[in-house]
């Protein structure tokens, strides 16, 4: 391995010198990466379905629970709420376009529920925004649907008795209600496979996508040398013959970790990307590089020069990262193209970090990353035996 | 003389054509040995089986008594190859790429500092060593591309055509270099279609067309084969007729003519009968002015032996 070794450090400095590994895998994608969130960015939202506008004009004990619910879908992400002081500030901000839809509580609407009268909740929706207005409508008719239930189950207890309602068994009433679970709850599904925010599905689609390109460098290095003759003063050294082949591949896996390394550090400190697990998202790294070694390692083999090699490794790679989703999701619901999305290591490795962002540690990558690696063995081997019969 | 080279009856095809076929020499410590032929004569073919980058089809090669394949490593750590193209990394400096395949021979520390130092002085590159071989001139560069091949101080040599598309400056540089090695006990094995340089640095020559070594042996021996004659002309003035008719009568002489103001002279070895001719003439009463000296050459040689000139 001593040989090997050597053989991928002289690589590495040489690389390192002319620039081209750092252009390629760090400076490029990360360009690209921040111009894509920066144009494409919109058309994933921020994560909430729509921002909606809220004015609590009544401040009762009612109106807080309802306010809270708010609160929670809020916090939840589900939606965006600017709160605003009363109706008439809240149809001013759905006219300006600063919320897309909005709920006013009016006063009085606490002390009307209470007394068992009909109180109304307003809506208000842009004319442009009847999405945003369904979801009000919908928030705001859920929470009437459970103060009706509330209103009926009293009633219910009350209205059995007759003559005046029995003052215990109001308190009963109370005392139920003040331990029964809330009417309504928001809870958060967590998606097995969460979706990347933008500035990380940007950041890691250009890391996966470039990282083809950048192994190149190592292993399709066997036809640079054997173009410039230096592979002949490799074959005649005391060395064994495999050791250029070894050598060049640690010279791919190396540039391809460290290259997203980088990339995953830049990212995360320039853009705001969220990768997940450090040591999750290592494991996908190093799978994801070995999947694109072994791929390149079949290039190499294939072709004649490396101006070859080098449109080659472009097709693939322009085909996989497309199909891979790393521009774009793979358009949900087309089963063909989510079936052809599983062949490619991309689709792996976003679904990897995609799995890092809905779980803990280190256990959500592995699937992925076993696929990946299950991926760099099978077309790995096909490269050993192609490459042992060109160069060894 | 210990025998550093052996070659065994080479034996290798590419597909229907046979390149090298039966080829077998051998070279001592000490000996610069030279593969003379055209381009296609199956110079290089024989070469890459001796340096173990070929396998070959029949035959053997063993380098100080180690067999050479291409997955040898003892052979081949005793063998320094410069290959006929250039074969360097642009982007390294002189020094390193001789550190880098110096450290591939097992070289490293100290040790190989001084022997790239040493390396580069001989091929007169020291002053360029931290400068990029990019930047070296052609002649630079070839330099180098020896300099690579005998940085671990192997016991044989393979040039390999090093001195095609160098300039006069460089290829005298370079050719000096392989005689101080050769004085310095290394063995040698040189390609090159250049007559003037297999005369001027191989101890012995072995002639190869269409695969077969033709013929084998010193310079004279060559010749003597093909019965060639050494041409001297003695020019001068007063009695050249009776000049030429003493000379005529000299042991060793078989042909005599004579111009106006000089006489020609056939001879089997003029260097040697040379003060006797010029003795014998003088004492007939011609004032030489002049002498010119003809040996046949390896040309006259491979015309003989294969019916076409060394760069058809």
């Amino acid at each position: 391995m001593g040989a090997a070794w050597r053989i991928s450090r002289k690589d590495l400095v040489l690389r390192l010198r002319d620039r081209s590994a750092i252009m390629l895998g760090v400076v490029v994608p990360l360009v690209l990466a921040f111009v894509f969130n920066l144009v494409f960015g919109g058309a994933f939202g921020n994560g909430s379905l729509v921002t909606l506008g809220f004015a609590d004009a009544d401040g009762g004990d009612v109106a807080i629970g309802f306010s809270e619910l708010v609160d929670a879908l809020d916090e939840s992400g589900t939606i965006d709420v600017v709160r605003v002081a009363n109706e008439a500030e809240l149809e001013s901000a759905v006219d300006e376009g600063k919320v897309a839809a909005g709920i006013s509580v009016p006063s009085g609407f606490s002390e009307e529920v209470l007394a068992g009268g009909s109180a109304e909740i307003t809506v208000l929706q842009a004319v442009d925004a009847p999405t945003a207005g369904a979801i009000a409508r919908g928030i705001a008719d859920g929470f009437g649907a459970s103060i009706s239930d509330a209103q009926r189950a009293v009633a219910a207890v009350v209205g059995n008795q007759s003559g005046p309602p029995d003052p215990a068994s109001i308190e009963q009433v109370a005392a139920a209600a003040s331990q029964a679970p809330p009417v309504v709850t928001i809870g958060v599904v967590e998606s097995a496979d969460r979706v990347l925010d933008p500035s990380t599905f940007f950041a890691a689609g250009m890391a996966a996508f470039f990282v083809f390109f950048l192994v190149q460098f190592g292993v399709a290095g066997l036809l640079e040398e054997e173009r410039d003759g230096t592979l002949t003063r490799l074959e005649a050294a005391p060395i064994p013959r495999w050791a250029a082949v070894v050598g060049k591949g640690m010279t791919s896996l190396i540039l391809g970790v460290a290259a997203m390394t980088v990339l995953a550090v830049a990212t995360t400190l320039l853009m705001g990307a969220s990768w997940g697990n450090p040591l999750g998202v290592g494991v996908l790294i190093v799978a994801l590089s070995l999947a694109a070694t072994s791929i390149v390692g079949v290039v190499a083999a294939l072709a004649r020069t490396p101006e070859g090699a080098g449109n080659l490794t472009s097709v693939i790679a322009v085909a996989m990262g497309m199909l891979g989703g790393t521009f774009f999701p793979v358009a949900g619901g087309n089963r063909l193209l989510e079936a052809l999305s599983l062949a490619t290591p991309h689709s792996w490795f976003l679904r990897g970090l995609g799995a890092l962002q809905g779980g803990d540690g280190l256990g959500p990558a592995l699937p992925a990353a076993g696929a990946l690696i299950l991926f760099a063995i099978a077309v790995g081997a096909v490269a050993a035996v192609l490459l042992r019969r060109r160069f060894v | 003389m210990t025998v550093m080279l052996a070659v065994d009856g080479l034996v290798r095809a590419f597909d229907d054509l046979v390149a090298v076929d039966g080829v077998s020499f051998d070279v001592a410590e000490g000996e610069t040995y030279g593969l003379l032929g055209p381009n296609g004569a199956g110079k290089t073919t024989t070469i890459s089986m001796v340096a173990g980058l070929l396998p070959p089809d029949a035959g053997s090669v063993t380098v100080a008594g180690h067999p050479m394949s291409t997955k040898t490593v003892g052979a081949k750590a005793l063998v320094g190859l410069v290959p006929q193209e250039l074969a360097l990394y642009p982007d390294l400096t002189g020094e390193e790429n001789l550190a880098f395949f110096g450290r591939l021979y097992g070289m490293n520390g100290s040790s190989l500092d001084n022997r790239v130092g040493a390396v580069l002085e001989l091929v007169g590159l020291d002053g360029r060593r931290r400068d990029r071989a990019s930047e070296y001139s052609g002649g630079m560069k070839r330099r180098l591309n020896i300099a690579i091949g005998l940085l671990h101080r192997p016991s044989l040599l393979i040039l390999d055509e090093p001195t095609v598309g160098v300039d006069p400056q460089s290829r005298n540089s370079i050719l000096e270099a392989v005689e101080a090695l050769s004085r310095e006990g290394m063995a040698v094995l040189y390609t090159t279609h250049y007559m003037e340089e297999a005369e001027r640095l191989c101890d012995r020559v072995g002639i190869i067309d269409e695969g077969r070594l033709v013929a084998e042996g010193t310079r004279r021996e060559l010749v003597a084969q093909i019965g060639e004659l050494d041409r001297v002309e003695l020019r001068g003035r007063d009695d050249i007729e009776s000049a030429a008719r003493q000379i005529e009568r000299m042991e060793g002489v078989a042909e005599v003519g004579t111009g106006d103001e000089s006489i020609s002279v056939l001879a089997t070895d003029a260097s040697t009968m040379l003060p006797a001719l010029m003795g014998a003439a003088a004492a007939a009463g011609m004032t030489v002015t002049g002498v010119d000296v003809q040996e046949p050459d390896l040309e006259a040689v491979f015309l003989h032996l294969t019916g076409k000139a060394l760069r058809d």
